[in-house]
């Protein structure tokens, strides 16, 4: 189970993001949250803000407008109206 | 036998008729390309959505959500027809129309109540006659307003699922498989319930942020929209493909029809110099007899 996480940024008009990453931290609803491999499935809605994740000790950014993450089986999936490259 | 001057003004109506149908193929091709692309760039939002939304329902109780709520008898069934608002796209409206209606009259039976939604004119006209009860109709959908359209469209279907005036929605469009072929497709929307029941995988309940029911509340309205959205492009990117499919026949033929005119004009032609020829021949044979 440490091979990572999936992440999946994706946006109706593009997949921005599609890779293996260690680790994910999202501007979730009630607070930040950071995502590591196995966590519990787990759901929120987002607010516009800043999406970090974590590959390889290199750190990306991008800014999320709205919409839901979804945590599950070393998965993630955010759904989200529209990204800004930071 | 025709006149040389009938065949030609033909032969010129069809080429023109031609001309007009190989335009209507290549502005076909251009907007397949750009409803394609938003279509290809749609599909993965949509699939992921729906992947998160089933993957909810399946570890949520009918009872925590209107939308979840599934009757054990269904009696009142709500329609959404989507086709095209212009024809000449082969036989993309009346299969689907044709479909439908044996749908009506064979699946439909147990409902007591069917309500029909039309996107698109074809549809509307051809069942708006009908006296069917119709709920709502929409034309004139585009690339520009199609997400609004969906908005619009799920939220009257939502509230009236949630207020008992439907117990079953269903979405009836051309899926596209690629641009030779559609597929003619019904969708269950409503109520929203995972397609994998009665499977044996142990469950681990997702936590919630904020809450179970915010999440709910959110995802689930949101859901029917992306649906709706979904059904709409596949169904435009259909309608072009078709389009310029038939556009494609259409100017073949034409083509094959003009070499059949310019044949005939031809063997008309000689034929008329035959007897021309004939009756001068016959003329100075007739006048050299006439001399001896």
């Amino acid at each position: 189970m440490a091979d990572g996480i999936h992440l999946q940024v994706i946006t109706p008009t593009a997949l921005v993001v599609d890779e293996q990453v260690d680790e994910v931290v999202a501007p979730g609803e009630a607070g930040e949250f950071g995502v590591l491999p196995s966590h519990t499935p787990f759901i929120t809605t987002l607010h516009t803000g800043e999406l970090k994740y974590r590959k390889g000790g290199v750190e990306n950014k991008l800014i999320v407008e709205g919409g839901v993450a979804d945590v599950r089986d070393d998965k993630v999936n955010i759904m989200t109206d529209g990204v800004k490259e930071d | 036998m025709a006149s040389l001057r009938q065949i030609k003004t033909k032969i010129s109506s069809v080429k023109g008729t031609s001309r007009i149908m190989s335009a209507m193929k290549l502005i076909s091709a251009v907007k397949l390309k750009r409803a394609q692309d938003l279509l290809m760039a749609y599909r993965p939002y949509s699939d992921a959505y729906q992947d998160t939304t089933m993957n909810v329902a399946k570890r949520c109780d009918q009872k925590w959500h209107p939308l979840l709520r599934k009757s054990e008898e269904p009696k009142k069934l709500h329609l959404v027809f989507i086709t095209s608002d212009r024809g000449l796209c082969g036989s993309f409206n009346s299969s689907l129309i044709r479909k439908l209606e044996t749908y009506l009259v064979t699946d439909t039976e147990s409902f007591e109540e069917v309500a029909f939604s039309f996107l698109g004119r074809r549809g509307r006209d051809h069942f708006g006659k009908e006296g069917l009860r119709v709920t709502s109709s929409y034309i004139g959908i585009t690339e520009r307003n199609y997400s609004e359209i969906s908005e619009k469209v799920s939220t009257e279907l939502t509230n009236e699922f949630v207020k008992g005036d439907s117990d079953e929605v269903i979405l009836v469009y051309n899926y596209f498989k690629s641009a030779l072929t559609q597929e003619i497709t019904y969708e269950k929307i409503l109520p929203i319930e995972s397609g994998s029941e009665g499977e044996d995988e142990i469950l681990v309940d997702y936590l919630y942020e904020p809450t179970r029911k915010g999440i709910l509340n959110d995802l689930l309205p949101k859901y029917a929209q992306v649906r709706v959205q979904r059904a709409i492009q596949e169904s435009m990117t259909s309608e072009h493909a078709a389009r310029m499919t038939a556009m494609e026949n259409a100017t073949s033929n034409a083509n094959d029809v003009i070499k059949n005119l310019t044949l005939l004009y031809n063997k008309t032609r000689q034929a008329m110099i035959t007897t021309e020829l004939m009756d001068i021949v016959n003329g100075t044979e007739a006048l050299s007899k006439g001399d001896e």
